[in-house]
């Protein structure tokens, strides 16, 4: 077990460290977010809706095209230059390979979602609660099921010939869980009302999270296997 | 493959009997739509055409499709 | 089974769902009751339920055989969840296409958030990934296991998504229509319906067995075709298609 959790850990941390030497994907991922707000301001008619109204909602999207921008290259760095088989030939479980990819996929959305809810609260005066672990809970769930479905299928989208414009196509129709309940537990808690009002909308996410991860453990080693 | 024979003629038979239930389906149809007057009973019928037609088109092609890439690989079989 | 009595069954089959079409567009058109509310426009109401219940009928095929597929490795398997695919797909396009003509006379609007709809839609566009893994993968070994993981995902989440949809339709109230499929459908529409769900059943199930016939012997001709290619002595061989 603990040895399992260390292989785990090993390829998280390969991976994130691959991400702070070269700051690619975070720095896309980053200005991707800033600035799909600063569109968003101009997208939006003030005088009939403030785009506070629409924060919740948005901020799950925003989430969800940038998670789609970073998962689209978890694989292409080791495509590129075979890295993969070298990753293959190592004594490690093929889940391990795959919760380690998870892991660090959802560090790494993590940290982007956080400056989206970061973003959004500046430009757009949210009042952030007064606690706010539920809501930091709320994405963490959520990210880290989104991640889960979008590294099995990134590991797909990379074998295949249309690449990473076949993604979306395979993400979004699995991703309505996520984003109505998401998108409503968000709301709530930005709106002011107490935690309880969530914990239905958290217990489904929770659910889409670990079918998503369960599918992703017992489903990754068909795709990577030769 | 001598015994793609028993299967190509029941196919045969199976798309024809779809045509003919589609000329079944659509011909009193239409005649009956001629009676009641006003075009909101007229436009109901379009719209029940319009559904069976689209329905019996897609599972039509479907069959036809089968059916032509059975002529096919039978023909790559056969050579 | 055999690929000859496969092929039967799908001949069998195929007339016996014929029989039923033609029994039910009897029915549609000349036998069953108009109903009082919606009009004539509800008869579409007896393809659009077997058409969703086939769609789904169809995509539970396609996740069992992908799962046994990668549990066995055997290729029938992958056959059979293509050929279902295919079916859902064609069926999941003819609820589409007959729900907005029914909600447009019977609800004013062509398009409603009604859950089954939503869900019927979603899962066109699973279809649609399925279809474009496997044709976008070159190896087929691999597009077969990449079609395989994304039915069986898509199988896994669509429980989750139903619940959301349903979810999502209670916070916003859509126009109050009286729902046909109640308990207090009048009973020849019942007996329509039900003959309706056993046609496009066995309609289904009959070009379902067909186009599985047929690709197992593309399969077979593809063998035929590589051994050919490799008996051949060396300097003969053009291009093999792997």
């Amino acid at each position: 077990m603990m040895r399992y959790l260390r292989q785990v850990l090993t390829i998280a941390g390969k991976d994130l460290r691959v991400e702070l030497r070269t700051r690619e994907r975070v720095a896309a991922m980053g200005a991707f977010v800033v600035l799909t707000a600063v569109l968003l301001n101009y997208a939006v008619d003030r005088t009939v809706i403030h785009p506070r109204e629409l924060a919740a909602g948005m901020i799950w999207i925003v989430i969800t095209l940038a998670g789609l921008l970073g998962l689209g290259r978890t694989f292409e760095l080791e495509k590129e230059d075979g890295a993969l088989e070298g990753l293959l030939v190592a004594p490690v479980p093929r889940d391990a390979l795959y919760l380690g990819k998870v892991l660090a996929n959802a560090a790494l959305l993590g940290a982007i979602a956080a400056l989206t809810l970061g973003v959004f609260a500046l430009f757009f005066q949210l009042t952030l609660p007064r606690n706010p672990l539920p809501l930091i809970g709320v994405i963490l769930v959520g990210t880290v099921g989104f991640v889960a479905l979008g590294t099995l299928f990134s590991g797909i989208t990379a074998g295949s010939r249309m690449g990473e414009t076949l993604l979306p196509i395979l993400l979004f129709p699995l991703l309505v869980p996520l984003i109505t309940f998401g998108a409503s537990a968000t709301a709530s808690l930005l709106a002011g009302f107490p935690p309880e009002e969530a914990v239905y909308s958290l217990r489904v996410l929770a659910a889409f999270t670990l079918v998503a991860l369960t599918a992703g453990v017992g489903l990754f080693r068909f795709i990577v296997e030769d | 493959m001598k015994s793609s024979l028993p299967l190509l003629n029941p196919m045969r038979f199976l798309l024809s009997c779809l045509l003919a239930v589609i000329a079944l389906s659509l011909a009193p149809g239409l005649l009956e739509a001629q009676a009641p007057a006003g075009a909101r009973q007229m436009r109901h019928f379009w719209h029940v055409f319009a559904a069976f037609g689209i329905a019996w088109i897609l599972v039509f092609g479907w069959a036809v499709s089968i059916a032509r890439r059975l002529a096919r690989v039978e023909e790559k079989l056969n050579r | 089974m055999s690929l000859r009595s496969v092929r039967w069954a799908g001949a069998l089959l195929g007339f016996a769902g014929v029989a039923l079409t033609v029994l039910f567009h009897w029915q549609v058109f000349f036998w069953v009751p108009t109903e009082a509310s919606m009009g004539i426009v509800q008869r579409i109401f007896y393809i659009h339920l077997p058409a969703a219940w086939v769609a789904f009928f169809a995509f539970g095929i396609v996740a069992l055989c992908s799962a046994v597929y990668l549990w066995l490795g055997e290729e029938k398997l992958d056959h059979a969840a293509r050929s279902a695919a295919e079916g859902g797909m064609i069926f999941t396009t003819i609820v589409l296409t007959s729900g907005p003509l029914w909600a447009r006379l019977a609800w004013g609007t062509w398009w409603t958030w009604e859950p089954r709809l939503t869900l019927t839609l979603l899962l066109w566009f699973i279809y649609l990934g399925y279809f474009l893994v496997r044709s976008s993968t070159e190896n087929r070994e691999r597009s077969r296991k990449f079609a395989a993981v994304v039915g069986i995902v898509g199988a896994l989440n669509i429980p989750l998504i139903h619940m959301s949809v349903l979810w999502f339709r209670s916070l916003h109230p859509q126009p109050v229509v009286a729902r046909t499929d109640g308990p207090q459908l009048h009973p020849d529409m019942a007996t329509t319906v039900f003959t309706a769900l056993g046609a496009w059943t066995l309609v289904f199930l009959s070009l379902f067995l067909l186009r599985y016939g047929v690709a197992r012997m593309e399969a077979e001709a593809e063998r035929l075709e590589a051994a050919e290619a490799s008996a051949r002595p060396l300097g003969e061989q053009g291009v093999v298609t792997p």
